[in-house]
Formats: structure tokens, C-alpha cells, sequence
């Protein structure tokens, strides 16, 4: 096979060659939202053109998950801390663990064994670069296709884009390295499905019936649970830190006239 | 086959780095190490190599050798021989109440979680002035409950947004006297109340709240440039009569106690008296605030070291910038919790003083007595890539 | 010696023209970049008689409620610096004949009283939460004072946040939108041309660079 392709035996060029022509029938960038771009108005419902005007504005996704014609994938190549490990681990503790062990003269097999050591991963970046500000942090996924590629985030743990939704809604998962950008957004009930619709446009017309299928499964599951889902904090009713620093039920400045 | 070209991917690049550092340590006893580390750390810094700081304390290595003491016991009032220490500090939060702006109660509320979290905990936490934006009962109050949440002792530091709404009446009602002084572990410090204004708003016929937002505003011109005053000056000075030239003296004051900027009052009028008063001291000390930026100063025998804010950063001013400020890079608008933070100070046995600052989403930043000894040679901490316009 | 021969002739120039203060600071182009103008510096601009409407005539105008908002600008120039425009007196008697580019006092003094209220309103704008409609009791001034780090010379470049590329109006308005949580301003707004206004002026002198970062 490789002989009529290429006209001679094996080689490294050739089989390099051979792979990346694969690799491009993987691409699968026309999805309804990319007619859309190019003016036609129609190709996606009111729904979602709403979901895409709130993801350039009040959803704030557009400040990491950029999609411009220079860029269209929806990413920045940069990498953030939204506290999705802060949620599951004791993760300051990691952190300064991990920098004591770099202070004390680690060198590449401390790194390395930080990597390969499952809870330590959840540093992140911070496991490549040492940096402060890079604990917890992790690339910016794309966001082409995604209704195909749940469950979301580096580990998984979110099922469907109603959780995804409902993280961001909350201002994520509060944590010493958490990047400033994420905040409550005081996102409404169909705020939140309008960013969905519009993430659902994102799919390639190949998949259109998978994306039906995968959106229907979705829903349901995600009219049962929304386990991410925690509204005081959307809504400002509970700030950031503030059960961290003033315990639960604390009523903090709500009765300014009791000042 | 054709030779390809060698390409180091940033994580290559940084293992290089980091073995670089290394590659001597692995079987030196402590102080070895502690010797070749800050011979190392001294030429990465040099060569703008960032550093990775356990939390935010910083690494003691980073620090000269302590002085041998001078003339036996630091202070003529017996007290212990001076030993060093680390105290955070949180400072300008300008809290609104919260059901107008929650955003500075965030920040603030994210500053005490990060001072909280510190181990092992400070002696004590500075708070550096500004609780409140409008001065405000319920800004203060909610301030105050916040910081009720630090769990290592908070000193209280008064600042202009404090003051001007009641003269301080609320202010001295929930945190006592605006200036004060204490002695901690040899180092005698002082919190001055540097901001006072001259009376500028009787003749204009304004209300409290007139008044106070003519001084919420950095560049309103009809306020008054702010000063410790001729009452205060002779407090402190009868204040440190009773210490000796070889004490430590570390002076907390909101405004900067030197000209950086008239317009902005980023000034204090009376500084040079101020000065004098402080120049018979071998190391004293200033951290201040009101900048909400990294700004660093030396004049003479003073170091004076500026506070993050949690809040909002202010940009370089267009002139009067201290010749030893390292920049911070420039604040993103699209983070809006960036060039803030809290951070430590930690002061070595002659009491000079390292300062940290811990600015969000950002590595450590540290300002060491090294660096300002040296006046800016040694020990310089990292330029910003991205400069204020 | 040089800088002290052209002050002279600039306070000659303004001596003439009766503005004392507007040109002498574009004679020493350093003093232009940080030059500022006073509420007596506008009363100046009021006061040039030669070739300008009659004072008298303008009064009674004035009371008839011909012109409103010059209170206004005395108010705001007491609290903030606002920089003066780009003196234009040397222009002033200089011509190609008595019609086409013949440069009169009067055509001078409406040119720099009016593009500098443009700007003092600007700077009521920038200094007002309420003007500016926030709901959380911000304005502009509290990250950008006197209009420091707004830095209008950079644009038009690309902002990925706003997916476009945005001009001085378009940072205004998120900025307007999110840090201040205002009401979002139409581009021909009369407080977002102030505001364009004293923004450009606070920064008069600064090289054009459009996509700095």
C-alpha cells in the first residue's frame, strides 16, 4: 500500500507524510454557527444567536475562549485556573507542598514524580513552569465540536454543559490561585440554556444527528441533576470566600441599617 | 534523512533553568546549600530568572548575612534582642456597601482567606487604610467584621477615605486612636495618621458628604495635599526619644511620607520634617499606602516600601516615580482582580525589611533590604514586560 | 537659550491675542505634553475682545438662555485639570488675502473655547458614577485619574475580549458596561463624544501608535 501511495519502501518523511494526511480528514470545522459567521442568518435558531451574543458579553467566555477569523477555535493557548481542582482536592496543601519539595533542591525527578503521582497533577501547569501563578492552572480547551467530546474539564467531571454552565455561573470553585476573570455571572435560568443552544451549533454538520441525539440526552439528564448548580452564589447572595472566611450563615453587610 | 532542527519547547526551556540551579545540590550538607542557593538565586535574579516562594514567605537565603549588632541590646528599654519576624499586611479595599458594589467585598473577603491561609501565620496583620470608600457607617462596620475574620491580631491603619466623612468620629469609635505605637521583638514601630488636610471645606460651604467626595477623588484639585501635621510630628518625636539610634524603627503610615506625586497626593506635605525626625535611626523603615502599586523608595537611612490594594491598582504617575520602583506590568482590564493582592513583610534581625508582594493571578513579587541597600544593584526583582502606557 | 527665545515670542503672541498661559506651554513642547489650563485660562478665552462678538452682545444672549453649560466648566476646571487645546493664535493675521485662510481672533477664540468645553464636559463625565449611569457608584476616574492609562493613541487594534477591533468608543463602552455596570453609550451619545474628548486632550502630544499593546 505504502509502495502505491508513495513509490518506494518505508520511510520516516513519508510515513510523517502519510499521517498527517489522516489527521486532516479529522477536521471538522463547518458546523451551522460557521454559516452563520458568514452571514446567514437563519442557519441557527434565535436561541442560540442570543446564547452567542451573551457568550461575547455577559457569559464573559469570549475573554478565553476566543473565536475571531484569525482564531476560530474558541481557545487562547493560555492557561487558567477556574478552581475546577480546587473542588476535589486539598489544594493549597498540594501547593505548598509541592513548593517546599522544589525550595529543598528537587530538580527534574521532583517535577516528574509530582506529575506521575495522581493527586499532585491537579497542580496543573504549575507541575511544568514551577510558577506561582500557574498552580491549578490548565489550557483552555476548544471548544469546537463540543457538545461530542463530555464529559468536560481536565478530569471529567462534568457531564453535561448545563454543569459546565452552572460552574462559571458561580464564579467556579473559590481558591487562592483562582484567576481573577472568573466571576458570579448572574446568569438567568434561560441565559444559561441560550449559551447552550449556541454551544450546541458549534458541531459539525457531519455530526448533526449525534449532536440531536447527545443534546436530548443531555437535557434530560441535566432537568434531573445540576449538581454544580449553586444560585446564592450567582446571584451575589453569598459572596466568593465568603464561607471560607465568615462562616455559613453569615449574613455579611445584607442589614446595613443595623450599622 | 534530513537533520531537523532543534526546537526546545518551553518545558524543556524551564528544566534547563531549574537544573541549571540544581545541578551542585544534590549531596551538599544545609549550609552548603544554603551558600551555593544564594549564589545562584543571586545571579537567576540577576538575569530575571523568577523565583518560586513557598506560599508567599520569602526564601531567607535571599537575605545578607545579619549584622553583627551594634552596642549589645537594641533598645535602651530592655527589651529582647531583636529577632526576625513576618507580619502580612491587607490594605485600600474601599468597601461600598454591599448591596450597592460587591466587588471590593469579594476582594477583601479573598485577601483575609489568603492571609488565613499563611503558614505558618504572621505575628500580625497590618491593615494599611482605606476600609471604606465613602466613609460610611456601613462600610466601616462591615470592614470591621470582615477583618474580625483574621485570625492572627490585625493593627489598624487609618486612611483618607476613612476620615473625611466624620472627621474620624466612627473610624476612633470601632479601632481607638488613628496613631499609636508598639515594640515587637526589638523593633519599635509606629502608625502615624499621615492625612490630615488643611481645612478646605468650611469656606466652600460643604456638607460631610461634599467634603468626602471631594477627597474620594485622587485628582480632584480642591482638597487639600495631605500631612502628618505639627501636633503629630511632636508626638512621634517624643515618641522615639526614648530609643536609641540602633533600633529598628518601622513606621506605617497611609500616604507615602515623601513628594512622588503632588496631584494625586501621593505626597505628604510635611515630609521632610517627618524625615528629620526619623533620620538619627540607622533602619527605619516606611510602608505605606494610598499607591495601590508596587513602589518602592529610599531616602537616606529610610526604605519605604508601598501596599498592594485589593481593590483597584492606580498607573505609575506621569511623573516623580522613585528611581528604585521596579513596575509592576500593567493592570489587564479584562481580569478584575489583577495588579491587587495582599503579601508579608519580613523584617531580619537589623530590621531592615523584605517586602513581598502576593498579587493575584501573578508569581510573588519581592522587594528585599538587599535590593534597596544596593540602591537597585543587587537582588533586582523582575522588569515588567508589559509597561504602563 | 533656545527654549527662552521662543517662550518670549510666545508670550508676545499671547500677550496680543490676550490669552496669557494657552500658548506659552505649546512654545516648550515638553510643557505642552503636561500642560494644563485653569478656570482663569477659559475666563482669558472669554475675555478677548479684538475682532470677537461684543461682550455686551454676548450677555444678553447669554441671559436669554442662548447658551447653556458654561457654569459648568468653572465648576469642573476648580475640582480637575483639563489640558488646554492646541494653540492656534499664531495663525492669527496671516493670510492669503481677506477671504479664503485668513486666520482672525475671532475664528481662534471660538475654535479653542469650544473644543476645550468639549473636553471640561468630558471630564464632568469621566468624574461622574451618576452621568455615567453606574450602578455601583463607579466612574472612570477611579481607575484612570486625570485620564491617566486610557491611552486613546493605541487604537484602533484588535481586542479579543470584544472579538473585534475596537476603537477608543468601543473600550469606553465596556468599560462603561463592566467595571462601571452603566447604561451602554450610542456611539454619537453627547457623553461619549465628551468623554472621546477629554480623553484624546489628556493625551495631547502622545505619537499616534494604532495596535500597541
Amino acid at each position: 500500500m505504502f509502495k502505491t501511495a508513495y513509490g518506494s519502501e518505508p520511510n520516516y518523511e513519508d510515513l510523517a507524510r502519510a499521517i498527517a494526511a489522516f489527521e486532516r480528514t479529522l477536521v471538522f470545522l463547518d458546523a451551522p454557527f460557521d454559516r452563520f459567521l458568514t452571514g446567514d442568518r437563519k442557519a441557527i435558531s434565535s436561541q442560540a444567536r442570543r446564547g452567542w451574543a451573551l457568550f461575547n458579553g455577559k457569559a464573559r467566555c469570549m475573554i478565553c475562549h476566543e473565536i475571531n477569523p484569525s482564531n476560530p477555535l474558541g481557545i487562547d493557548n493560555h492557561f487558567h485556573n477556574i478552581g475546577v481542582s480546587a473542588r476535589t482536592r486539598n489544594f493549597e496543601n498540594l501547593a505548598g507542598r509541592a513548593l517546599d519539595m522544589l525550595a529543598e533542591g528537587g530538580g527534574m525527578q521532583t517535577i516528574d514524580r509530582l506529575a506521575l503521582e495522581t493527586k499532585f497533577s491537579e497542580l496543573g501547569r504549575f507541575l511544568v513552569t514551577g510558577d506561582h501563578s500557574d498552580i491549578g492552572a490548565f489550557k483552555t480547551s476548544q471548544i469546537r465540536n463540543i457538545a461530542l467530546t463530555g464529559p468536560y474539564m481536565h478530569n471529567r467531571s462534568m457531564k453535561t454543559l448545563w454543569d459546565v454552565m452552572d460552574h462559571y455561573n458561580a464564579g467556579g470553585e473559590t481558591n487562592p490561585f483562582l484567576d481573577g476573570g472568573i466571576v458570579p455571572l448572574e446568569l438567568s435560568e434561560g441565559e444559561i440554556d441560550a449559551v447552550v443552544a449556541f454551544m450546541f451549533t458549534l458541531t459539525d454538520r457531519r455530526f448533526a444527528d449525534q449532536n440531536q441525539t447527545i443534546m436530548r440526552k443531555q437535557k434530560q439528564l441535566a432537568a434531573s441533576k445540576r449538581p454544580f448548580r449553586n444560585t446564592a452564589m450567582a446571584e451575589g447572595k453569598i459572596l466568593p470566600f465568603e464561607p471560607e472566611v465568615m462562616g455559613t450563615a453569615h449574613n455579611l453587610g445584607q442589614n446595613p441599617e443595623e450599622y | 534523512m534530513k537533520r531537523r532542527p532543534i526546537i526546545k519547547s518551553v518545558e524543556t526551556k524551564y528544566y534547563e533553568q531549574r537544573d541549571a540551579l540544581f545541578q551542585g545540590l544534590q549531596n551538599l550538607d544545609r549550609r552548603s546549600f544554603m551558600k551555593v542557593s544564594m549564589a545562584a538565586m543571586t545571579a537567576a535574579l540577576a538575569n530575571g530568572v523568577e523565583f518560586h516562594y513557598h506560599n508567599f514567605l520569602p526564601v531567607n537565603v535571599v537575605n545578607a548575612a545579619p549584622k553583627p549588632s551594634l552596642g549589645g541590646n537594641t533598645s535602651a528599654v530592655g527589651e529582647a534582642q531583636s529577632q526576625d519576624f513576618t507580619f502580612a499586611y491587607i490594605s485600600d479595599s474601599h468597601l461600598y456597601e454591599r448591596e450597592l458594589n460587591d466587588r471590593f467585598v469579594r476582594q477583601l473577603l479573598r485577601a483575609v482567606d489568603d492571609i488565613n491561609s499563611l503558614d505558618p501565620q504572621p505575628d500580625f496583620v497590618l491593615y494599611g487604610g482605606d476600609l471604606a470608600q465613602l466613609g460610611a457607617p456601613e462600610e466601616l462596620k462591615m470592614g470591621a467584621e470582615i477583618l474580625k475574620s483574621v485570625k492572627a491580631p490585625v493593627k489598624m491603619m487609618v486612611g483618607e477615605h476613612d476620615w473625611f466623612l466624620d472627621m474620624g468620629e466612627r473610624w476612633m469609635d470601632l479601632f481607638g486612636e488613628p496613631s499609636y505605637s508598639f515594640d515587637h521583638k526589638g523593633v519599635h514601630i509606629v502608625v502615624l495618621m499621615s492625612v490630615n488636610e488643611a481645612d478646605f471645606w468650611t469656606e466652600r460651604g460643604m456638607t460631610p458628604e461634599e467634603r468626602m467626595l471631594t477627597v474620594a477623588g485622587l485628582d480632584n484639585g480642591i482638597q487639600s495635599r495631605f500631612e502628618v501635621g505639627s501636633q503629630q510630628r511632636a508626638w512621634l518625636h517624643k515618641d522615639l526619644e526614648k530609643y536609641t539610634a540602633d533600633t529598628p524603627v518601622i513606621v506605617f503610615s497611609h500616604s507615602p511620607l515623601y513628594h512622588y506625586y503632588k496631584p494625586w497626593n501621593f505626597w505628604t506635605e510635611d515630609a521632610g520634617d517627618v524625615q528629620a525626625i526619623l533620620r538619627r535611626f540607622e533602619n527605619v523603615a516606611v510602608i505605606h499606602g494610598h499607591t495601590h502599586q508596587m513602589l518602592t523608595n529610599r531616602i537616606g537611612n529610610i526604605h519605604f516600601h508601598g501596599m498592594a490594594s485589593t481593590a483597584w491598582p492606580w498607573p505609575y504617575a506621569p511623573e516623580g516615580l522613585p528611581a528604585l520602583t521596579v513596575q509592576m506590568n500593567r493592570a489587564d482590564p479584562f481580569n478584575a482582580s489583577d495588579g491587587l493582592g495582599d503579601g508579608t513583610v519580613h523584617v531580619n534581625p537589623d530590621g531592615l525589611v523584605d517586602k513581598l508582594y502576593n498579587l493575584w493571578n501573578r508569581n510573588p513579587r519581592q522587594v528585599t533590604s538587599r535590593y534597596v541597600n544596593s540602591n537597585g544593584q543587587d537582588a533586582i526583582p523582575q522588569q515588567p514586560n508589559l509597561k504602563s502606557y | 537659550m533656545r527654549k527662552a527665545g521662543l517662550m518670549t515670542l510666545a508670550v508676545l503672541a499671547a500677550s496680543i491675542s490676550g490669552w496669557v498661559g494657552v500658548n506659552a506651554e505649546d512654545a516648550d513642547p515638553k510643557r505642552a505634553q503636561t500642560a494644563r489650563a485653569n478656570a482663569e485660562d477659559f475666563a482669558a478665552m472669554e475675555a478677548a475682545t479684538a475682532q470677537g462678538v461684543d461682550p455686551a452682545t454676548m450677555s444678553q444672549w447669554r441671559r436669554g438662555g442662548g447658551e447653556r453649560g458654561t457654569d459648568g466648566v468653572a465648576e469642573e476646571l476648580e475640582k480637575h485639570k483639563v489640558t488646554s487645546p492646541t494653540g492656534n493664535a499664531h495663525l492669527i493675521g496671516k493670510g492669503q488675502g481677506a477671504t479664503y485662510g485668513n486666520v482672525t481672533e475671532h475664528n481662534v477664540k471660538t475654535w479653542d473655547r469650544e473644543t476645550f468645553k468639549a473636553a471640561v464636559e468630558g471630564s464632568r463625565v469621566f468624574h461622574s458614577s451618576d452621568e455615567l449611569g453606574s450602578e455601583i457608584g463607579v466612574s472612570c476616574d477611579m481607575y484612570h485619574p486625570d485620564g491617566s492609562n486610557t491611552h486613546p493613541e493605541t487604537y484602533p487594534k484588535f481586542q479579543v475580549q470584544l472579538g473585534r477591533v475596537a476603537l477608543l468608543r468601543d473600550m469606553i463602552n465596556w468599560c462603561i458596561e463592566n467595571p462601571v455596570k452603566g447604561e451602554v453609550l450610542k456611539p454619537d451619545a453627547p457623553q461619549m463624544r465628551a468623554l472621546e474628548a477629554y480623553i484624546y486632550a489628556q493625551r495631547k502630544g502622545t505619537p499616534l501608535s494604532y495596535g500597541k499593546r
